[in-house]
């Protein structure tokens, strides 16, 4: 019984998103035996800091989903204060409302009409508009807030790397740089 | 059984309900009425009020129960107001007018019986009449509102169960509330999810009513309605247990809920400093043998030399009669001339060793008393479990009430003992007024000692006649006691720390 409705809801997604495929977006399964991970591709929003940018995320679902919400995590490096440095987006509906009096606050956060595509526009909206009241990089939002140039300037030197993986980057992220081009050579 | 009065014996199980008075206007006593209430009552209680409100204003439950809890579960107040300016509670549930809160306007209805639709979390195609949208037009089908449903009740959300869907624009969460459509398909069908669901309920009217408190006992599910809110008075739950309802103490009679926090703090510092430490044995006065207490009373036999002991002020005789008719409850000063004459800190200290050691005593005597209480509680049930019908089972049964009836009065009389030198301790020395609740206190403190050794002895030997006058006189004096203290013994307490803070406020008063 657990998972069987999400499997449903998500194989449904799938083929909805295979049929009319948006613009800018890839979202499929990592595997036929897993649909409770997927590897998504995007491009950067145009008009924002990120226009250009091939960007590649995970998204892990939980049993119970779309009751509950699933997590986000980039695969290329995104210099940006509402990613985590892991590389987590921290978003409000991918937040699960824990209101006791529900009824009256209507706040941005996950409900279960909310979708892999809901997901990655909103995403998207973020990319160009971020928030800096609650920072999930802090560093990234002094950045973005009292130095855009070189917020700019790093983000231009990500979006090359997700592109080319240039040298220079690898130098300054060896890690995650690693982590990302080992799990991309899969995607899609 | 009805018990009408909170410091009546008990006799087996029943309502429990009462009144006391509050010395709280200095001259007009305020007489303050309580009952014990059930889960099961809590949810009558509760189920009563939504009934008003929906028979009155055709609203439809779920709605009446959440401006209920918005009025603190104030029937009249909610009355009044959806009279007066209706707006005004709908707003306060998020909707506009009179007409949405009884339910009219678009939505909130199952599909026509004919055509399909997706449900927008699971994204299977449903009949029409398979799915459920509530005012805003979010439609799901049923399978996923019971999930949906299943959930929020797991983690707790009661009223405030909402729709599941969101804005499309805005991505806000739908804050419209499910209708009774929902709670009765998908609630109140299964019986766990509706038992937690009712019990959540429960839970939010409790603690959104000012009048209503859970009972501090651990494990307890009891609760008690007070008349007057934030009440300093005494109450007994269904389970027994004795509790003070404006602090959520152990019931503290005479003393004061400030005297309590006081007193509790200068004990443990005072335990913390190795000044006063809790005596878990004392010698013989004759072979100086180490001696536990077993039992709530002072007396002790000894077991070595059979000499008869006063576990308090340690006086000793061949029998057991002067150890039961002398008293040492009352602070001699003028016997300690050393204390007298420095009046330094270490004549406070004694003081307040004294109390404090009378304190203890009590407090450790009053653990048997609960003990003893619950056992022969447990009788009666044994007792009318096993009758059948015979003339000597009933006799067993009646017994055991009387029995349980006077281990009830001794418990109370015992907590009032332990609080009532808490009382003394504050109290302004050398007035009239200390002098004759001494005096009572001292009584009392004989009286219950007869009444612990009589409960405690062993079954065979014990005369329930006896137990009963006994418990009878041990009501009477405390009632006497409470009496002394009501008339105008507060107001002889020392003026350093022990006001009656409640005092202060208005305080606003409600029928039961």
């Amino acid at each position: 019984m657990p998972g069987v409705g999400a499997m449903k809801r998500l194989l449904r997604e799938y083929k909805e998103l295979s049929r009319s495929p948006p613009d800018g977006i890839a979202a499929a399964p990592v595997s036929d035996s897993n649909v409770f991970q997927w590897k998504v591709a995007m491009v950067g929003p145009e008009g924002s800091d990120y226009e250009g940018a091939f960007l590649t995320a995970v998204l892990d679902f939980p049993h119970n989903y779309p009751l509950a919400p699933p997590t986000m995590t980039f695969t290329t490096p995104v210099w940006h204060p509402n990613v985590y440095p892991s590389g987590k987006v921290c978003i409000s509906i991918l937040h699960e409302g824990t209101d006791a009096s529900g009824y009256e606050s209507a706040t941005e956060r996950w409900s279960p009409i909310q979708s892999v595509l809901s997901i990655v526009l909103s995403v998207l909206s973020m990319l160009a508009d971020p928030n800096d009241e609650s920072p999930a990089n802090v560093d990234a939002a002094v950045e973005w807030r009292d130095n855009r140039p070189a917020f700019r300037a790093r983000v231009k030197a990500h979006i090359e790397a997700s592109l080319g993986l240039s040298p220079e980057l690898l130098r300054r992220y060896p890690a995650s740089i690693a982590a990302s081009a080992s799990s991309t050579s899969s995607l899609l | 059984m009805d018990e009408s009065s909170s410091v009546q014996s008990g006799s087996g199980s029943g309502s429990r309900s009462g009144s006391a008075a509050l010395e709280g206007d200095r001259r007009t006593a305020v007489v303050v009425e309580w009952r014990a209430l059930t889960a099961e009552e809590l949810d009558e209680a509760l189920a009563g009020k939504v009934r008003k409100v929906t028979q009155v204003f055709a609203l439809p439950r779920l709605v009446a129960l959440r401006v209920l809890q918005r009025y603190r579960y104030e029937t009249d107040r909610v009355v009044e107001a959806l009279v007066s300016r209706p707006e005004a509670v709908a707003a306060s549930v998020g909707l506009t007018s009179l007409d949405e809160l009884q339910g009219a306007g678009p939505g909130s209805e199952t599909g026509p019986a004919d055509g399909d639709v997706v449900c927008g979390v699971c994204y299977c195609e449903v009949a029409m009449n398979e799915s459920h949208t509530l005012r805003c037009g979010h439609r799901f089908c049923y399978a996923c509102w019971r999930i949906h449903v299943e959930m929020e009740v797991r983690e707790g959300r009661a009223a405030g169960l909402a729709c599941m869907g969101s804005d499309a624009v805005s991505n806000a969460r739908c804050s419209v509330g499910v209708d009774d459509f929902v709670v009765e398909r998908f609630v109140l069908g299964k019986a766990r999810v509706a038992g937690r669901y009712k019990r959540f309920l429960r839970e939010s009217y409790v603690s959104g009513n000012p009048y209503i408190k859970w009972c501090p006992f651990e494990g307890c599910e009891c609760a008690v309605e007070v008349d007057l809110h934030d009440a300093a008075v005494s109450v007994e739950c269904h389970a027994g247990h004795l509790w003070c309802y404006r602090c959520s103490h152990e019931a503290h009679v005479p003393a004061s809920c400030e005297q309590v926090k006081t007193w509790l703090t200068e004990v443990r510092e005072e335990s913390a400093n190795d000044n006063w430490i809790v005596v878990n044995t004392k010698a013989c006065p004759k072979c100086g043998v180490a001696t536990e207490k077993n039992g709530g009373c002072n007396r002790i036999g000894c077991a070595k030399c059979s000499i008869h002991w006063c576990w308090l002020c340690g006086i000793s005789s061949p029998t057991p009669e002067l150890i039961y008719s002398h008293g040492c409850g009352k602070f001699e000063e003028e016997q300690s001339e050393t204390i007298q004459t420095r009046k330094t800190a270490a004549a406070e200290m004694a003081r307040f060793t004294h109390y404090a050691d009378r304190y203890n005593n009590h407090h450790v005597s009053r653990e048997f008393a609960q003990k003893l209480a619950a056992s022969l509680g447990n009788m009666i049930t044994s007792s009318s479990s096993s009758t059948t019908g015979g003339g000597s089972s009933e006799m067993r049964r009646t017994m055991a009430e009387q029995l349980a009836g006077a281990a009830k009065a001794h418990l109370r009389a015992r907590t009032a003992l332990k609080w009532s030198y808490v009382f003394g301790f504050y109290c302004r020395r050398g007035t009239r007024q200390l002098e004759l609740f001494e005096f009572t206190q001292e009584a009392l403190a004989k009286e219950v000692e007869q009444l612990a050794s009589a409960l405690e002895d062993d079954e065979d030997n014990v005369e329930p006649a006896d137990v009963v006058r006994l418990a009878h006189l041990v009501e009477h004096r405390l009632d006497g006691m409470q009496r002394t203290v009501a008339e105008g013994m507060q107001m002889a307490a020392e003026s350093g720390g022990v006001q009656e803070s409640s005092e202060a406020g208005p305080r606003k008063r409600r029928r039961l």
